[in-house]
């Protein structure tokens, strides 16, 4: 069995453990015994939290929370994924960050990073066809001055994630004619002097039955066209 | 001879002040407000969370090619894919109802206990997608642990009666949460040393952050300066590591939790995070204080209700 699989299955122990002396003291009727199985769980609560907190090992919901730990620096190189949509002009417009709900642009940015790359073409392309539906669907609503994703309910008072995106001011008019992925690498110092100093490479491109978009120049690993 | 005459027993190796002091923090009798006011806010703060992502349980029915690389533990380990998504979606509800019913102390300990396993559940689903370190930003990480801990203590009676039941689930919440600073303390300590605690790198982040999706506010000044760069990173480091000190020190509690909270919104202007657990701080106001001074409740006064207990 692998390693990962043992730790998984430590977590999942942990937990177990929590709920089952919880369990355990909430059933003491006996104020004596309740007493000591409140010390119990109080003392392995306090020694799971303190463990993971010490050792820095994720047991989640007991957390470690490595927030912003690591060092920044405006001259480092930093790197970042996001999709764009196909006019049938091949305009390339922003995608509202609400377009992925219920997940946030971070999170597909991390799945592009970690999973798509291993993905069978098929299943690359099964999941653009995914992306490029969220796409228009999100573009439709928002032409139609709907609100979309996670805002439906509460609007403005919506929860945002833990990043905060900047949302898109215009929106394509006419259906979109496919989407793009692209990995923009960048310094921020070099960034913020100039907005164009990046380097941008398109990871792939998806374009459906009948789009109209000019297709982009790209091996035929990375174009999929329906 | 049994194993109680071989073993001495546990108290009596343990000095009798430890345990008096052990004692005294966390079976003091308290008044149920504190008990009310913590459940309150943390089931209003994971209700909030929940009903801004409210077509959560979709992503059960995203493509194969999302879910594919997803390891068979941590499918086992969050209950992922064991019912159908109807099911998930009846539970997604049933957990807004619990939730509910949590705030307004409606059959608290079975609704904190339904609302803290289907939070278990449900909390990490988009990290489905990307598993790395669990889901521990999300601001459901505390009402997890705090919704289950409320489930197995005693539920504030109609007495308003104080009792030791209602000092040790919300010390032990507040500690928990004490260890989203203190941690992350460490956790800088051991990644970055003492080079987190710069100007550089400060400026670094508010400078990515202009660069990122959202340039913000005051990103920009901020970089400029660098004796505010500074006090930033050591405002930070500082709160972060005497944290742990609230959930024992009322002096810590009244200069601590301010200056986070203030630090928060700083952090949104500077480096566009937004910390969604930051509505839980409010589980440090010494709500029995404030009980006995605002009558919002109905209970009698601590030493009426002492008197009847």
């Amino acid at each position: 069995m692998p390693a990962s699989q043992w730790v998984e299955g430590i977590r999942l122990l942990a937990v177990c453990a929590f709920l089952a002396l919880g369990v355990a003291a909430l059933r003491a009727r006996d104020p004596g015994l309740r007493r000591r199985r409140i010390n119990l769980f109080l003392v392995c609560t306090l020694i799971i939290h303190f463990e993971v907190g010490l050792t820095q090992i994720d047991c989640w919901p007991f957390s470690h929370y490595p927030l912003m730990r690591g060092v920044w620096n405006e001259h480092f190189r930093y790197e970042r994924i996001f999709v764009v949509g196909l006019d049938p002009s091949a305009r390339e417009w922003e995608l509202d960050p609400m377009t992925w709900s219920p997940v946030f642009p971070l999170v597909l940015q991390a799945w592009f990073q970690l999973r798509f790359s291993d993905l069978p073409p098929e299943q690359k392309q099964e999941a653009a066809r995914f992306l490029y539906g969220k796409a228009e669907g999100a573009r439709k609503e928002l032409a139609a001055g709907r609100r979309i994703g996670n805002e439906r309910y509460l609007g403005s008072f919506t929860a945002p994630d833990w990043w905060l995106y900047r949302r898109a001011t215009f929106t394509s008019s006419e259906p979109l004619s496919g989407i793009r992925v692209y990995k923009e690498a960048f310094r921020p110092a070099e960034k913020f002097a100039d907005p164009n100093k990046t380097e941008r490479v398109l990871l792939y491109e998806y374009l459906p039955t009948g789009s109209a978009a000019v297709r982009h120049h790209l091996s035929e690993t990375d174009r999929r066209v329906e | 001879m049994n194993i109680s005459q071989l073993a001495p027993r546990l108290s009596d190796t343990i000095s009798p002040r430890l345990i008096a002091a052990w004692n005294d923090f966390w079976f003091r009798p308290a008044s149920p407000a504190g008990v009310v006011a913590v459940r309150f806010i943390i089931a209003a703060n994971a209700l909030w969370i929940l009903l801004s992502r409210p077509t959560l349980p979709s992503l059960f029915s995203w493509p194969d090619a999302f879910h594919a690389r997803i390891d068979l533990f941590l499918r086992i380990r969050y209950a992922f894919f064991l019912v159908p998504p109807a099911v998930e979606w009846t539970l997604f509800v049933l957990l807004h109802v619990a939730l509910l019913c949590a705030m307004f102390g409606i059959r608290p300990r079975a609704s904190c206990f339904v609302a803290g396993i289907l939070l278990y559940h449900f909390a990490p689903v988009e990290n489905m997608l990307w598993y790395l370190m669990g889901p521990y930003f999300s601001g459901l990480t505390l009402p997890v642990v705090a919704l289950l801990v409320l489930a197995f203590a005693e539920p504030p009676g109609a007495a308003g009666a104080r009792s030791s039941e209602y000092r040790w689930p919300v010390a032990l919440i507040q500690i928990i949460f004490a260890g989203n600073y203190f941690f992350a303390a460490i956790s800088k300590a051991r990644t970055a040393g003492l080079g987190w605690v710069s100007a550089d790198n400060v400026r670094g982040m508010a400078m990515a952050s202009l660069t990122l999706e959202t340039p913000p506010p005051l990103a920009e000044r901020i970089a400029a300066s660098p004796a505010a760069c500074w006090t930033i990173a050591i405002v930070t480091i500082v709160v972060e590591w005497l944290f742990i000190l609230v959930p024992f020190s009322r002096i810590a509690a009244a200069i601590l939790v301010p200056v986070a909270f203030v630090g928060h919104i700083g952090i949104v202007f500077v480096l566009g995070i937004v910390f969604l657990a930051m509505p839980c701080l409010l589980i440090y106001v010494d709500w029995e204080w404030l009980a006995d001074r605002v009558p919002l409740t109905r209970r009698s006064s601590p030493a009426a209700a002492e008197a009847s207990a």
